[in-house]
This record gives structure tokens, sequence and C-alpha cells, in this order.
């Protein structure tokens, strides 16, 4: 789903490349546990994604909720990454 | 236990809508080599696995996958948007929509719901993975079927990511089961004869 707030999506996205490159030195490092040169690319990966997620949050609210902070508004029912709120004409009509 | 990132794995991007592909890509979601079945498969695997390195990749693994089923969820909203009751009676989705409304349920493209009976799960590491190895092959080659009658490129963009991750999971698994391989081969007498 794409946002209308450009930079926000563009944020989204290089969390996603950090986070999906994070995913996949795990997957490698699970059968390749002594791959140093790996390890530490992993660990350069990892904090790259916690530090973006970190500064999305703050502009955007949290992506997890338990661990972040919370202004007096509860925002964590917002920005989930579907909503099928439009997504069949039909089922939205009261028309029988 | 999991905890839920309001985050897709990868950007679902469709050309809008599109009810035959919305019909189609439900193997994903509920097939029998769809993302559920995968995730279910892995996931329960790994209780009794002895060998540390597999019990890791199952679940990373398996957890991976439950965020594909998510993108295919999210690809099938995308595609059924703006549906109008004609175009859900032409498309052969009117059944479905008296199921299911809006919501993408665990079905195969004809409809039949999703049965475990479809996933193997026998507590042994090297026969689970073989299981496993055969299962990413299923599903790779369902994606490519799926990318093969689709026209919209950017669905097809979104399908390709989701094929390669089944290319690099089976790559995974085929690691895994030497290493298991290895491990039974080893010679664990503690005196030579």
């Amino acid at each position: 789903m794409l946002l209308n707030d450009k930079k926000r999506q563009e944020m989204l996205e290089k969390i996603m490349q950090y986070r999906f490159a994070v995913v996949e030195t795990t997957l490698y490092l699970d059968t390749h546990p002594n791959d140093c040169e790996i390890i530490k690319r992993h660990n350069h990966f990892a904090r790259k994604a916690k530090e973006l997620m970190a500064e999305y949050e703050k502009t955007y609210g949290e992506m997890l909720c338990i661990y972040s902070d919370s202004d007096v508004v509860w925002n964590w029912p917002e920005n989930f990454p579907f909503d099928f709120g439009k997504c069949c004409a039909y089922c939205k009509t009261s028309e029988v | 236990m999991w905890e839920y990132k309001k985050i897709l794995q990868y950007p679902v991007q469709t050309c809008g809508k599109n009810l035959r592909m919305a019909k189609n890509v439900l193997t994903q979601y509920g097939g029998p080599d769809g993302e559920l079945g995968a995730s279910l498969r892995y996931l329960t695997q790994r209780y009794s696995v002895p060998h540390d390195e597999v019990r890791a990749l199952l679940t990373d693994i398996g957890t991976e996958e439950l965020g594909h089923l998510e993108m295919i969820a999210v690809i099938f909203g995308q595609l059924t948007e703006g549906a109008t009751k004609d175009e859900l009676i032409k498309a052969g989705l009117d059944g479905y929509n008296i199921e299911h409304g809006c919501n993408p349920f665990y079905v195969n493209t004809s409809g039949q719901t999703f049965d475990t009976y479809v996933i193997g799960s026998k507590g042994d590491a090297r026969v689970d993975l073989y299981e496993d190895m055969a299962a990413e092959q299923k599903a790779r080659i369902t994606y490519e079927n799926l990318i093969k009658m689709s026209d919209d490129e950017r669905l097809n963009k979104t399908l390709i990511f989701l094929r390669e991750r089944e290319v690099v999971h089976f790559q995974r698994f085929g690691e895994a089961l030497r290493l298991v391989d290895d491990y039974y081969s080893t010679d664990r007498y503690f005196y030579k004869k």
C-alpha cells in the first residue's frame, strides 16, 4: 500500500530494506554460524534498522506497541499496513 | 512468543482491481503450497529437533512465512478494491463473497479450504527437511505459474520477490539437511577398535 506522504513512504521503505537484510543474514547465519564477516554485516544492518525504526516511531507513532513510549493519546490503532475499508464496493453498499 | 510490527516485509503494489488474479493469488494464502501451510509446517516441526541450527532456521523461516501471509492478504485487498456485484459474479467470486466478504480466507484457487493433511511433520529432522525442501519448490512453481497468468507488472514485481524467498529458503533447508547428515555420519565412539 503506497502512502500519500512521500517522505514517510521513503522512510518506511528504507526500514524495510534494512529489516530485510537482517532477515536474510539471520537465515544465512543459522546454517553458517561461524562466518565472522556476515556476523559483522548482520550487526551493521540490525543497528541501522533499530536506529531508523526509533526515528520513524518518534514522528509516526509506535510500530511495536509495548516497548514504545506512548504520549497521552493511544495511537497504536493507527497506521496498520493494511486497510480493506474500500476493498469491495459491493460490501460497502447498503442496497441489496 | 511473537510480536506484531506494523510494517510489511516488502512493499505491496498492484495496478488495481483484478478479480481474476485476486482469486488466483488466494492459493498462496490458503492453498496446499501457500504461506499458511508453510508457516504452520515449520513452526510445528521445530519442537523436537535436536539440532540448534535447524531449530533456529525453522523458527525464523516459519516467522517470515507469516509475514508473507500478510503480504498476500494485502495483495488480495488491492486486487478486489472497488469490485461491484456484477464484477464479483463475472469473476466467479460471488459465492466467495457470501462466505467471506472482503477478507482473504484460507482457500485455494477453486475455493477448497485449507486442510493440515497437506503438510507433514514426522518428528525426524532429516525427513522433515526433505518435506520442507519439497514444499519450497512447490511454492516456487506456484508463484511462477501465477506470474505467467498475470499481466499486472506491479503485482508481478511483488510475486517475484516472494518467489525469490522460496529459492533462498530451499537453499537454507538444504544446508540444514547437510548439517544433520554430517552430524549423524560422524563417528562418536570414544575408543578406536
